[in-house]
């Protein structure tokens, strides 16, 4: 026994040693510059230029405006992208499930605007936003909801160009939910469902006291993994508004991205994608055990 | 048993009110299959109308009132774009860079995924939740030190400084992905060949690949499909040579101003192979998505 574990242990290091080091090279090395970086001021001309600065950084990130507004934006954007995102991902997928044919059709569809790459979305959204022709004011126009084409300034409005992103991500995304939930209900013991059916159990019982509590842990992966993804968005905002107007669509990643290439200034961005990652990692680990917690107490109900 | 075989009987027997249509089916059900698969191709339409206008006539593009149809259908956009604009090199670039770090990162991390799914060790325990760990980092902040390292050895606007970089970012991703299928091979194939001698490298490329052949093909998808729509990275690393087409997109709004028609040739061009492409395999792509989230 003593050998095959030895040569088990032998295997486990050699099969993910490759791994190992790619991922030390291009993730833990960066990683770690960045946190060396964040404690230095760098000059924007010559970067051999650097001085160690101590907490500096981090207390010209944490009193900056600009910085408070733009860690809104991005919990805004993530909060309302994943839920809208949550709720009408779970309903089409309903719809689907229960189809009696063309399931896989429906499923097709659905899947291909996950295809479709962020910076094009955003590209084709910016269609429809526009407001000169943009199709969508041009259509309320014709409902008569608006009275003028130009009416909803959707991307050169300082209170609606985060709405505009928000609203090409949920449409982005959606699809990815669609297609987790349809796997995750088509997953669930037929017995189940066909014993709720059988006991005249209602659709909304059925759907939040039997297969909601069900899918839990599909949805807490779900969750979370199109949490990590809203919040670190960047081509969307890139493309669609820029971060603008005045910054009011601005968001992490993109602030971050400006304060190296446009400024140049490395230990501000260090310092401040240092905060941006420690606070996802633990926001995306307290919701998953936010999901996943409640999980023995709904069961017993 | 029994009781629950009648009261379903019973259902039926209620749903007969449902008046049937051609070949036994149900009105309510042909209902909402037309209002599911209408629904999901309205929710195609802000992709179509791009789409739409990459044929209609350049002034029409960006005309007030817009048209949704091209009033006039047309290759006016797709000519000018290409006399005008290098996208087939960017494409060209892109292809390469996309399959240079599939291969790359599928090769690395589908091993390091075996290891993970048989649980070798403590270490590889360990090393699983690095992976896991490593993919909730922003690439924003990896872009800060990558952009210096790049530069440092040269690689700056290369295909394979990109390539390398792609691979890097996506090898967190093979390693949870692929450990999620070689859990669902059976370990019996593997403890025989061992039991007759094969170490365990032998095992590895000779029993369990072909049988993982499908979830590594799944896997190799997403990272093509990852690396060929990446932004960020591409946008900061290339920018003459090895220009990829995310980029060259990008550009046809921002550095020519108002090229609105040539941008949605472009990225019409860019964007319906892969959609074509993943509507022939979807079945792998969507058990490949699926696979993860369902098992957790």
């Amino acid at each position: 026994m003593a050998t095959i574990n030895k040569e088990r242990q032998f295997y486990g290091l050699v099969f993910t040693i490759p791994a190992t080091i790619y991922m030390g090279v291009f993730l833990i090395y960066p990683l770690c510059l960045v946190l060396f970086n964040s404690f230095f001021f760098i000059d924007a001309m010559d970067p051999t230029i650097s001085e160690f600065v101590g907490s500096e950084n981090y207390s010209e990130v944490l009193s900056d405006d600009r910085f408070w507004g733009t860690v809104g934006n991005t919990l805004m954007f993530t909060c309302l992208a994943v839920i809208f995102e949550f709720i009408l991902g779970f309903l089409i997928a309903l719809a689907i499930t229960s189809l009696k044919f063309g399931q896989q059709l429906a499923r097709t569809l659905f899947l291909l605007p996950l295809m479709i790459a962020p910076l094009v979305a955003a590209m084709a959204w910016r269609f429809i936003f526009s407001s000169e022709f943009g199709l969508l004011n041009w259509t309320l126009f014709h409902l008569g909801i608006i009275d003028n084409p130009s009416a909803i300034p959707w991307l050169n409005s300082a209170d609606l160009s985060i709405i505009s992103a928000i609203i090409t991500d949920i449409w982005l995304t959606t699809p990815f939910i669609v297609l987790i939930m349809v796997a995750g209900l088509q997953s669930l013991p037929k017995e189940v469902t066909e014993a709720a059916y059988v006991d005249g159990v209602g659709w909304w019982k059925e759907v939040f006291h039997i297969k909601l509590p069900m899918l839990r842990p599909v949805i807490a992966v779900a969750v979370v993994m199109r949490m990590i993804d809203a919040a670190r968005t960047f081509d969307i905002i890139w493309i669609l508004t820029g971060g603008g107007p005045r910054f009011s669509s601005e968001v992490l990643s993109t602030q971050i991205y400006r304060t190296l290439t446009r400024y140049g200034d490395i230990g501000i961005s260090s310092a401040t994608a240092v905060l941006f990652t420690l606070g996802l990692m633990l926001v995306s680990a307290l919701v998953f055990k936010l999901i996943t917690s409640g999980n023995s107490q709904t069961e017993v109900k | 048993m029994e009781i629950i075989n009648t009261r379903i009987k019973g259902v039926d027997g209620e749903m007969k009110k449902n008046p049937t249509l051609l070949f036994g089916l149900r009105v309510n059900d042909v209902i909402l299959f037309v209002a599911v698969i209408l629904f999901s191709v309205c929710y195609l339409l802000p992709f179509i109308a791009m789409v739409l206008s990459s044929f209609k006539p350049t002034t029409e593009v960006i005309s007030s009132p817009p048209t949704f149809l091209p009033s006039e259908w047309g290759l006016n956009n797709y000519i000018h774009m290409f006399n005008n604009f290098d996208f087939l090199g960017s494409l060209w670039n892109t292809l390469i860079i996309a399959l240079g770090s599939s291969l790359l990162s599928v090769s690395i991390g589908s091993i390091a995924g075996y290891a993970v799914a048989r649980q070798f060790s403590k270490f590889t325990k360990h090393f699983f939740v690095l992976a896991l760990v490593a993919r909730i980092i922003p690439p924003v902040t990896l872009a800060i030190p990558i952009l210096e390292m790049i530069r440092s050895v040269g690689l700056i606007d290369t295909h394979f400084g990109l390539m390398l970089v792609h691979a890097g970012i996506n090898i967190p991703f093979v390693i949870w992905m692929t450990s999620g299928f070689f859990q669902d091979i059976p370990k019996e194939l593997e403890d025989a060949a061992y039991v007759d001698g094969c170490n365990r490298f032998a095992i590895y490329f000779k029993v369990v690949l072909p049988v993982a052949a499908p979830g590594i093909a799944a896997t190799s998808i997403f990272t093509l499909m990852l690396s060929w729509n990446e932004f960020l990275f591409a946008l900061l690393l290339t920018n003459i040579n090895a220009k990829t087409a995310p980029v060259g997109i990008s550009e046809f709004l921002n550095v020519y101003s108002s090229e609105w028609g040539a941008m949605a040739a472009a990225a019409t061009l860019f964007t319906v192979p892969i959609l074509i492409l993943s509507a022939l395999i979807q079945r792998r792509i969507v058990e490949g998505m699926a696979a993860g989230a369902v098992k957790g």
